[in-house]
């Protein structure tokens, strides 16, 4: 079980909080947290040794956008590809922001 | 969500002639492997073992193919032209009477997602639904190389055309009870007309669903909606 902490620049904190993703081979589970305001942090633990460097890429990529709000991010991955974190981070936004909250 | 472009390909939901799904176990020789795979996967292949078939887009007549070696982080990826192959086992066609024979009945006390398949397989049998083993326990079943160990996770494939709502819920079932007496992990994989689709993203609580299809993952309320 490797970690690697990553930490971005962000507006406001995030509304609300958001899961989404499972438990399962080339899966990951995504927990979004309002964050501290002006920050984004993002931990993530995977089971798959030696890929820090896709990983810090791909979510650079996600986290430096312009004008995101403050999330606490947690990933727990299961050897999930670039496009499934992407697609899995992407619906746990959109879930934030969303008007209905669930909790 | 914006950008998420809705793929197509990747229903393998129902076997035809002929037809190659991820999962599938091939036989071909080490020559057909790219010019630049890595050593071990050559040897790997040279020693008679199969590749796995890759969810990944087909080019042509070439097939998307995983080689395991035997450190997890051995994992080589490669196109396999469908020509080289020599030999092809899908997980439905898996058999799995070795699991009440010497010497993998002799592996359930080391690894409990061995003794979790026999102890499910004939509940499985009664849904009438084509499904098999995956992952490191179809490989042990398929090859009789001994890749399954105590922390291994039970990975079955059910190929579901249709939605049924009964079956969904007699394998959340299953995958609960699995966990709860071997304390592994039992990912179902759904093939959908869609792609496949984890049951637990099925059961869960979200509005919608990823699908793996050949060109990549996308969300979806309803895998089953599209045309089969």
């Amino acid at each position: 079980m490797q970690t690697l902490s990553l930490e971005y620049t962000a507006g406001a904190p995030a509304a609300q909080r958001a899961l989404a993703g499972v438990v399962g081979s080339g899966d990951l589970e995504v927990l979004l947290e309002p964050g501290v305001s002006g920050q984004t942090t993002v931990a993530i633990a995977t089971s798959v040794d030696g890929v820090d460097e896709i990983w810090k890429a791909v979510i650079d990529r996600i986290f430096t956008e312009e004008g995101l709000a403050a999330y606490k991010v947690e990933i727990n991955d299961f050897g999930a590809t670039p496009a499934v974190v992407r697609l899995r981070i992407a619906q746990a936004m959109e879930q934030t922001t969303g008007d209905a909250a669930h909790d | 969500m914006a950008g998420l472009i809705q793929a197509t390909g990747g229903n393998y939901s129902a076997r035809r002639p002929g037809m190659v799904c991820p999962h599938d176990l091939v036989w071909f020789d080490e020559a057909a492997l790219a010019a630049d795979a890595p050593a071990w996967a050559l040897a790997v292949v040279a020693a008679g073992e199969p590749g796995v078939v890759r969810r990944a887009a087909r080019h042509g007549i070439s097939l998307p193919v995983g080689i395991r070696g035997a450190d997890k982080r051995q994992r080589h990826g490669d196109q396999v032209a469908a020509k080289r192959v020599s030999s092809h086992l899908a997980p439905e066609a898996i058999d799995l009477d070795v699991l009440a024979r010497p010497p993998r009945s002799e592996r359930g006390g080391d690894v409990p997602a061995l003794a979790a398949l026999a102890d499910i397989r004939h509940r499985l049998k009664g849904l009438s639904i084509v499904w098999g083993p995956t992952g490191a326990v179809g490989y042990e079943l398929a090859t009789g190389r001994a890749v399954a160990h105590r922390e291994s996770d039970l990975d079955l494939v059910v190929r579901l055309p249709e939605c049924c709502n009964d079956v969904l819920a007699a394998l959340c079932e299953m995958a609960a009870a699995a966990r709860q007496t071997y304390a592994i992990r039992c990912d179902i994989q759904l093939e959908t007309p869609a792609g496949g689709v984890a049951l637990a993203d099925w059961a869960g609580e979200a509005g919608q669903m990823m699908v793996k299809s050949d060109t990549g993952p996308y969300l979806t309320a309803n895998p089953w909606a599209v045309a089969a």
